[in-house]
């Protein structure tokens, strides 16, 4: 058995949502045909169901490098290999606002966990086929996402840098969460399928304000609808080729 | 007028295909339904023409990240906001022959000028949108691509200051190896300018440019043409549709 995800290796698909909140592992295992809950331990939340028979896993990974790196190394060991990150993020663009959905394209490393796999200079981006899917399954459920970079770091609350906010914001960085950096490197290293897709919970100015809430959730679905369309279709074409 | 490429500032196009080799530029420009010689000066050559009535222009940018900065920029500031880097490369993996063509999803930064842009933790990635088209015009062609990740950096003939970093990019699905992919993406995010890269491959994981693979790296150069032009022909239609 893995050291901090005590379950039985059957229970993981080989297709996996990594949502960073536990509460948002649970509420997209609420999308699938039919779940049940998996194990509890060491704060991941794990659940596997089916989606138009395909089994699909969720394990909330924490928040943060260290303990998203742990998940998806024992999810991986269990036979995960199609990870999709759905999270929560800020942005630092003005054209974003609370409940708007950003499908990555690629991260800026500002965490440390990654760089013990791979040095900075190798890019944290995630898997084309699995974006392209995200990209397509949005447009086909009619639901709007922007689609670009992010940042991910290891502190929420450390000091920020307006001169480096203002940087992203020129460089067309949309979104900043603190765990898609590790997700990408750990996956390039090992050869598995990684992407994510994030809500964002705030604006260029306000850091998760209470009067976004309401839409914040309501992203939420929607990320949710598009990570579960997207692994559906990446299940399909997995079965097509076989 | 610009410092170093010198030409009417109106000789250049929003999309431009930018081939480090200049040789490469002109038979860019042929597969133009016509073109012209704009210019040439420190090494920057220039062709403008026209696919379906779209303007379109050729620049070759030299070997490396300081001329590939150089070039972008003043492309740049003449009017151009679309890049794709039409490219030679080595490769990492045994899957991988002369002729094949690989669709850049990401470059390892082992180059340095684009570091005095945005640090080296910053992703060079390319416009998901210029991505996507030239993913979509090599299968439109029945042009067989690979799509992954590339390696770009300033050093031709030397062992490299880490070799076991080359064991371990190998490892994490790296492809193809080149000089310009990493410069041309994080100047084009600086810039707020799209760009995309896509390279025919001249040598196996083994062997680096092998005289048998001259005639096969050749029709793989001639693939990427089209497979490049198709996809700036129809970036230009939505932008156009956009518009």
């Amino acid at each position: 058995m893995e050291f901090h995800i005590r379950c039985d290796p059957k229970e993981i698909s080989r297709y996996v949502f990594v949502p960073g909140s536990h509460d948002r592992a649970k509420k997209i295992a609420a999308h699938f045909d039919h779940f049940h809950a998996v194990s509890e331990s060491r704060g991941y939340l794990v659940y596997s169901g089916e989606v138009d028979g395909i089994h699909m896993t969720v394990s909330s990974t924490g928040m943060g490098g260290p303990s998203t790196a742990i998940a998806v190394e024992e999810l991986g060991h269990m036979g995960a290999d199609t990870f999709i990150r759905v999270g929560s993020c800020g942005t630092f663009q003005d054209y974003v606002t609370c409940g708007d959905n950003i499908i990555s394209t690629g991260t800026v490393r500002d965490g440390g966990t990654a760089n013990e796999y791979l040095p900075v200079i190798f890019p944290a981006v995630p898997d084309y086929w699995l974006t392209r899917a995200m990209v397509d399954a949005a447009k086909d459920l009619g639901l709007k996402a922007h689609v670009g970079l992010g940042t991910a770091g290891d502190a929420f609350y450390a000091p920020r840098d307006p001169s480096r906010r203002e940087l992203m914001k020129q460089a067309g960085v949309v979104s900043a969460e603190m765990e898609s950096d590790t997700l990408y490197i750990v996956a390039a290293v090992r050869g598995w399928r990684a992407g994510g897709i994030y809500t964002s919970d705030g604006t260029n100015k306000e850091t998760k304000p209470v009067w976004g809430d309401e839409a914040f959730k309501q992203g939420e679905q929607e990320a949710i609808r598009i990570a579960i369309e997207a692994m559906k279709r990446m299940a399909q074409a997995d079965a097509a080729k076989k | 007028m610009e410092f170093h490429i010198l030409c009417d500032p109106k000789d250049i196009a929003p999309y431009v295909f930018v081939p480090g080799d200049p040789g490469r530029a002109k038979k860019i420009a042929e597969h133009f339904d016509e073109y012209r010689f704009v210019s040439d000066s420190r090494g920057y050559y220039v062709y403008t023409g026209t696919v379906d009535g779209i303007p379109m222009t050729a620049c070759s940018t030299g070997m490396g990240g300081p001329q590939v900065a150089i070039g972008i920029e003043e492309l740049g500031h003449m009017g151009a906001n679309t890049f794709i880097r039409i490219g030679s490369c080595g490769t990492l993996q045994d899957d991988i022959m002369p002729g094949d063509v690989i669709i850049a999803t990401g470059v390892v930064r082992s180059g340095a000028t684009a570091h005095r842009y945005l640090a080296p933790n910053f992703p060079a990635a390319p416009d998901f949108s210029v991505l996507t088209a030239l993913v979509d015009a090599a299968q439109a062609l029945g042009i067989q691509a690979h799509v992954g990740l590339d390696w770009a950096g300033d050093n031709f003939y030397g062992e490299g200051s880490d070799p076991t970093l080359w064991e371990k990019a190998r490892k994490a699905g790296v492809k193809s190896v080149e000089m310009e992919a990493d410069t041309l993406f994080v100047v084009s995010n600086f810039r707020g300018w799209r760009a995309g890269a896509l390279f025919a491959c001249d040598g196996t994981s083994k062997e680096i440019k092998p005289d048998w693979g001259q005639d096969a790296f050749r029709q793989g150069e001639e693939n990427e043409i089209r497979i490049a032009i198709e996809a700036m022909k129809n970036i230009a239609l939505a932008d156009k549709a956009k518009a």
